[in-house]
């Protein structure tokens, strides 16, 4: 799942001494994102885990780099938004950093601005505190918080926050996490909610093994393990598509048929060892929901937040099969009606 | 509620002139069509019901579509037959047809009767026997189903209504048929949903298939021009009811 998303982060080993023999292999350095890599020629050098090196190859998924010193203007690498892991301390820091101007002087003038204009719209919240913001956008209403408790931990909090708008009747249509937010959008205006009962930590004992099997993103691990499996084939873009017979399937349908008979199938329980490790960080999200108790803060506005913008734009978002589709084709339905009318 | 603004369409569609829905109504969870002069039921299954010759009408099972792909070295979960057989099943237990209709296809192949399981073939032959059963042939499964009881037939009339496994080209009023898999993508509120539905002009209407593993068709696509020159009402299953689609909330794969 997280190689489907980050498509680019490869390991890529490194040769620590001066020598320009690419051959040789070295050290494995570290990985980096394939795209910056590609940006640079051999001889271009750039920082790395607080060195400067230089390119001297790409063979296949490694870069090969020696040691520069003395390089004037060494690229420095960037790693497509909200990826880069969070460390609880690493976190906590950047939380101080939001709420104190005084540590801001380092930033760029446009991440200055851009904390204050979330100051004049919204509020920034101490290093203590949650926030929650709710607004409306794009004909649904969304609902972000700001845990900064990494993509992991935000992943299985958005799973158990879209079972209980769902059983609140909220109708969410999906939610997406990053490394410092969690978003939830859905057909009901969401401001209104009581966010300590929501957040409580009785979530954890909330059936998120169920909630989880009739996930998407259940279904889209098991189509993984489908694939590796040999069950099926993965889809071939330009395959021609047959009108009268439809001879293909969908690993949907078999997920859906083998959950109710036999849901102890070998490839069941491999796509549930992925997901648990892939989706679940239940520790790190315990340890949230006991830090924030009694501390969130909410703000309902009017349209989207500085703050919140950055997560809108974020890949990887989940949607949720829930009673929401079931609305919006009720919803067509009643154009009909009045059409009729 | 207040209507919600057209979206963009997501993939271009042939250009249709707009058309008045067909007369279709709320029945319960079902949505009753009018064919000619012939009232039809769309029950949520994918089923159709005709009730003044409390009919029940069910098409494209592929019944052994699992066990098909398994002799060609390809393996799939074997429970798609039960899953269909249950369903149709509790169908009939709610409904109590005089007559059940499998509107063709009812077996992936040639060879699936053979391959049933014993449990399977028992619980078939027992829905057969409690009601006047008719095999529609389809284009896969010839005769073979007579040997589980039942008819088999090319073509079937109730009333005005014709009953075959294939549409017929050109225009067939009272025309109900299968074959084609129909599905519905809807949109709204930025997202849109995909789901097998009936298709129907007031004329003629297409079935959504009732097995466990078979794909479906957009309404959109060429293949159902001819047969709707004037454009089609999806009738979509929700999860526990029917729903009509209007044609401006549908978008091609």
């Amino acid at each position: 799942m997280r190689l489907a998303h980050r498509a680019g982060a490869r390991p890529r080993p490194g040769t620590p001494k001066n020598e320009p023999r690419p051959l040789i292999a070295g050290r494995r350095l570290g990985q980096i994102e394939e795209y910056f890599i590609e940006g640079l020629a051999p001889g271009d050098s750039f920082l790395f885990a607080g060195e400067v090196l230089r390119l001297v190859a790409v063979e296949g998924k490694d870069a090969l780099v020696v040691r520069a010193q003395g390089e004037q203007n060494p690229s420095v690498p960037s790693y497509a938004g909200g990826k880069f892991p969070l460390s609880t301390f690493l976190a906590e820091r950047v939380r101080e950093l939001l709420h104190d101007p005084k540590k801001q002087k380092a930033l760029p003038a446009q991440v200055r601005d851009w904390i204050k204009l979330q100051k004049r719209r919204s509020i920034v919240p101490k290093p203590d505190e949650m926030l929650i913001e709710s607004f409306p956008r794009a004909q649904k209403h969304y609902l972000v918080c700001y845990p900064f408790e990494g993509r992991l931990a935000h992943q299985t909090l958005g799973m158990l926050l879209s079972r209980r708008l769902e059983r609140a009747g909220m109708n969410p249509l999906g939610f997406l996490a990053s490394e410092y937010a969690v978003a939830v959008w859905g057909l009901e205006p969401m401001g209104g909610l009581d966010f300590s009962a929501l957040f409580d930590e009785d979530m954890l004992g909330d059936d998120l093994e169920s909630w989880l099997a009739e996930s998407t993103l259940m279904k889209a691990t098991f189509a993984k393990c489908a694939i590796i499996a040999g069950m099926i084939e993965r889809n071939r873009p330009g395959a021609e598509r047959k009108t009268g017979r439809q001879v293909s399937f969908s690993t949907d349908l078999i997920y859906d048929v083998l959950k109710q008979y036999e849901p102890d199938h070998i490839l069941m329980q491999a796509a549930f060892a992925d997901a648990g490790e892939g989706y679940l960080d239940l520790r790190r999200l315990g340890a949230l929901l006991a830090r924030i108790k009694g501390r969130i803060v909410h703000r309902d506005l009017d349209h989207v937040s500085p703050f919140a913008a950055p997560v809108m734009l974020e890949v990887g978002r989940v949607p949720i099969e829930g009673a929401a589709e079931e609305a919006i084709l009720e919803d067509a339905a009643r154009l009909i009606d009045e059409a009729m009318r | 509620m207040a209507l919600l603004s057209r979206p963009a369409p997501s993939a271009p569609r042939t250009a249709r002139p707009a058309r008045a829905a067909p007369p279709v109504a709320i029945a319960g969870d079902g949505v009753a069509v009018k064919l000619g002069d012939a009232l039809v039921t769309a029950l949520p299954e994918g089923a159709l019901w005709i009730g003044s010759a409390k009919t029940l009408i069910v098409s494209d099972l592929h019944l052994e579509k699992g066990s098909s792909f398994a002799l060609r070295g390809q393996m799939l979960p074997p429970y798609d037959t039960f899953a269909a057989l249950k369903k149709l099943e509790a169908l009939m237990a709610r409904l109590e047809p005089d007559i059940v209709v499998s509107l063709g296809d009812s077996f992936h192949d040639g060879g699936g009767v053979a391959r049933m399981r014993g449990e399977d073939r028992a619980l078939l032959k027992a829905m057969i026997g409690r009601c006047d059963w008719i095999w529609v042939e389809g284009n896969h499964d010839g005769r073979a189903p007579e040997i589980l009881g039942g008819v088999v037939r090319d073509t079937l009339h109730i009333g005005a209504l014709v009953l075959r496994h294939e549409p017929k080209a050109g225009a067939a009023p009272g025309e109900i048929a299968g074959h084609l898999h129909p599905c519905a993508k809807v949109s709204g509120r930025g997202r849109s949903v995909r789901r097998r539905c009936f298709a129907t002009d007031g004329a003629r209407l297409v079935m959504p298939a009732f097995g466990a593993f078979t794909g479906g068709l957009n309404v959109c696509d060429e293949a159902f021009a001819p047969l709707f020159p004037e454009g089609v009402l999806a009738l979509v299953l929700g999860k526990a009811r029917v729903l009509p689609a209007p044609w401006e909330r549908l978008l091609s794969d």
